[in-house]
C-alpha cells in the first residue's frame, strides 16, 4: 500500500513537471544555426552525416508566452521540414530541390532543454529528399517556430539538406541511382550538375558520391 | 655523385611502384596467372584488385581488347559479383560509360591482399569444331580508365576519397615460339 502511494506520488510529480513547464509559444521561441551555410547529407535510415561534422549545430530556445524559457522539453519533441511548401502535384521524375521525406524520429535533440529552454541538435537526421533553397523550419511540440515579433513567417534555418534518397520517397533505390547517373562527372557550372547528389559537397558528382550511394543503397526508414 | 643520386632515385621509386594498387584480370583455370589459353568457348575470368591497402568502397574502369575493339572475336556473356557488391552500372566493354561497382561493406584491401571484384564469363563465338583460340594469338585484355571520367580509380572508406589504380594487361591464347630439336655439336658448328 505504501509502495503504491510512493509510486503514484512519483508519477504525479513527473506529470506535474511537464504541465508546469508551460505551453510552448511559437513566436517567443527562437532557433538558429551556429555557423552559416552548413550542408548536411542524410539518409532515411539515419546513418549518414552528423550535423557536428560540419562544425556546427542547430540551437533552439523554447519559451512560453511570457518569454520565459521552458526546461525539460524532451529531446523527441522536435520536428523539421522544408520551409518552401510542397507543390500540389509533381510530374514524374521532376522532384524539386526543396522536398523532404521525414522518417519517424527524423530529428532528435542532444538533450532536454535546460533552465533557459535551450537545447542543441547536432546528430544525424533520418530523412530523404533535398533542400537547397528556402531553408528548413523547426517545430516544438507541434508548433512551428515563427519570426518575432510579427509572428507571420516561419523561422527558416539556413541549412542545405541532401540525401541519397534523391526523390524523397524514404527509400534509396534505383530511382535515386538515375539522378546520380544523370549528373555523373558534372561539376559546379555544368548544366547537368545536380547539387542534391553531391553528397560530399566537393562541387563535383563523381565516384565518391557513387560510393556513398552504394553505402546507403536499399536504406529506408527504420 | 650522379650515380649515388640515380641509385637513390631507383631505390625509392621501385618500392613505390611495387606497392601501388593494381587491378587485373586473372583466370580461373590458372589462379594467380594472367595468361591463359582457353580450351572451351565459354570460360571465366576474375577481376582482382591487389595491394589496395584501403577499405575499398567503389571502382570505375573499363576493359579494353585492343586487338578486337568491336568485340567480334570475344563476347562478355555475363558478370557476377561478390556478395558485398552494392550497386553497379554500365558494362566493362562499354566505351561510353565504362563500368562502376560499389561495395558495402567495403573490400578489406589489407587482408588477404587480393580482393575479388567481379567474375566475368567470356565467350568466343565460332563453329564448335574450331579451337577457341582460332584467329587469336597473344590476345590482350587491358584494365583501362573509365571512359566517362578518364580515370582508373577507386574510393576508400570512410570518406570515399579517390585513389589511383594501375591497370594490368592479361593475355589470352598464348603464342608459342616454334622450335625444332638439334644436337649441341650442330649448334657449336654454327659459330665456327
Amino acid at each position: 500500500m505504501f509502495k503504491g502511494k510512493v509510486l503514484l506520488f512519483s508519477l504525479l510529480l513527473v506529470f506535474a513537471t511537464s504541465v508546469y513547464a508551460g505551453d510552448v509559444d511559437e513566436c517567443q521561441s527562437e532557433a538558429g544555426v551556429s555557423i552559416c551555410c552548413m550542408q548536411i547529407s542524410c539518409c532515411p535510415a539515419g546513418d549518414f552525416q552528423n550535423i557536428w561534422e560540419e562544425g556546427g549545430y542547430i540551437w533552439v530556445e523554447v519559451k512560453d508566452a511570457l518569454g520565459v524559457g521552458i526546461p525539460g522539453i524532451p529531446w523527441t519533441d522536435f520536428w523539421l521540414d522544408a520551409c518552401v511548401p510542397k507543390p500540389d502535384s509533381i510530374e514524374v521524375g521532376d522532384i524539386p530541390p526543396y522536398m523532404l521525406c521525414l522518417c519517424p524520429g527524423a530529428i532528435v535533440a542532444d538533450s532536454l532543454t535546460n533552465a533557459s529552454g535551450r537545447t542543441t541538435i547536432s546528430g544525424r537526421l533520418a530523412l530523404g529528399g533535398c533542400v537547397l533553397t528556402g531553408g528548413i523550419y523547426i517545430a516544438v511540440q507541434g508548433k512551428i517556430l515563427e519570426v518575432y515579433p510579427e509572428c507571420l513567417d516561419y523561422i527558416c534555418l539556413d541549412l542545405i539538406l541532401k540525401s541519397p534518397d534523391r526523390n524523397a520517397d524514404c527509400y534509396v533505390g534505383v530511382s535515386d541511382l538515375v539522378y546520380l547517373a544523370d549528373s555523373y562527372n558534372e561539376g559546379v557550372g555544368d548544366p547537368d550538375y545536380d547539387q542534391c547528389v553531391d553528397w560530399n559537397h566537393d562541387g563535383i558528382v563523381n565516384i565518391s558520391d557513387f560510393a556513398f550511394l552504394g553505402a546507403h543503397y536499399t536504406h529506408g526508414c527504420f | 655523385m650522379k650515380k649515388v643520386l640515380l641509385l637513390l632515385t631507383v631505390a625509392l621509386l621501385v618500392p613505390g611502384l611495387l606497392s601501388a594498387q593494381t587491378m587485373g584480370v586473372y583466370f580461373n583455370e590458372n589462379p594467380g596467372q594472367m595468361a591463359y589459353s582457353p580450351t572451351t568457348k565459354a570460360f571465366e575470368a576474375q577481376l582482382y584488385i591487389h595491394a589496395a591497402d584501403y577499405y575499398v568502397t567503389a571502382v570505375e574502369y573499363m576493359l579494353l581488347t585492343p586487338d578486337d575493339p568491336t568485340h567480334a572475336l570475344m563476347w562478355l556473356a555475363g558478370v557476377a559479383y561478390p556478395d558485398n557488391m552494392s550497386v553497379e552500372w554500365g558494362d566493362p566493354f562499354d566505351d561510353t560509360v565504362g563500368h562502376n561497382i560499389s561495395y558495402w561493406p567495403p573490400l578489406n584491401g589489407f587482408v588477404p591482399g587480393y580482393n575479388l571484384m567481379a567474375t566475368y564469363t567470356f565467350y568466343i563465338p565460332g563453329p564448335p569444331e574450331q579451337s577457341p583460340c582460332h584467329g587469336m594469338v597473344d590476345f590482350p585484355i587491358v584494365v583501362a580508365a573509365n571512359p566517362d571520367s578518364g580515370l582508373l580509380r577507386g574510393t576508400y572508406h570512410p570518406d570515399n576519397l579517390p585513389f589511383p589504380i594501375i591497370g594490368l594487361t592479361s593475355i589470352l591464347c598464348i603464342g608459342e615460339i616454334a622450335v625444332e630439336e638439334e644436337s649441341w655439336g650442330a649448334i657449336k658448328s654454327l659459330y665456327k
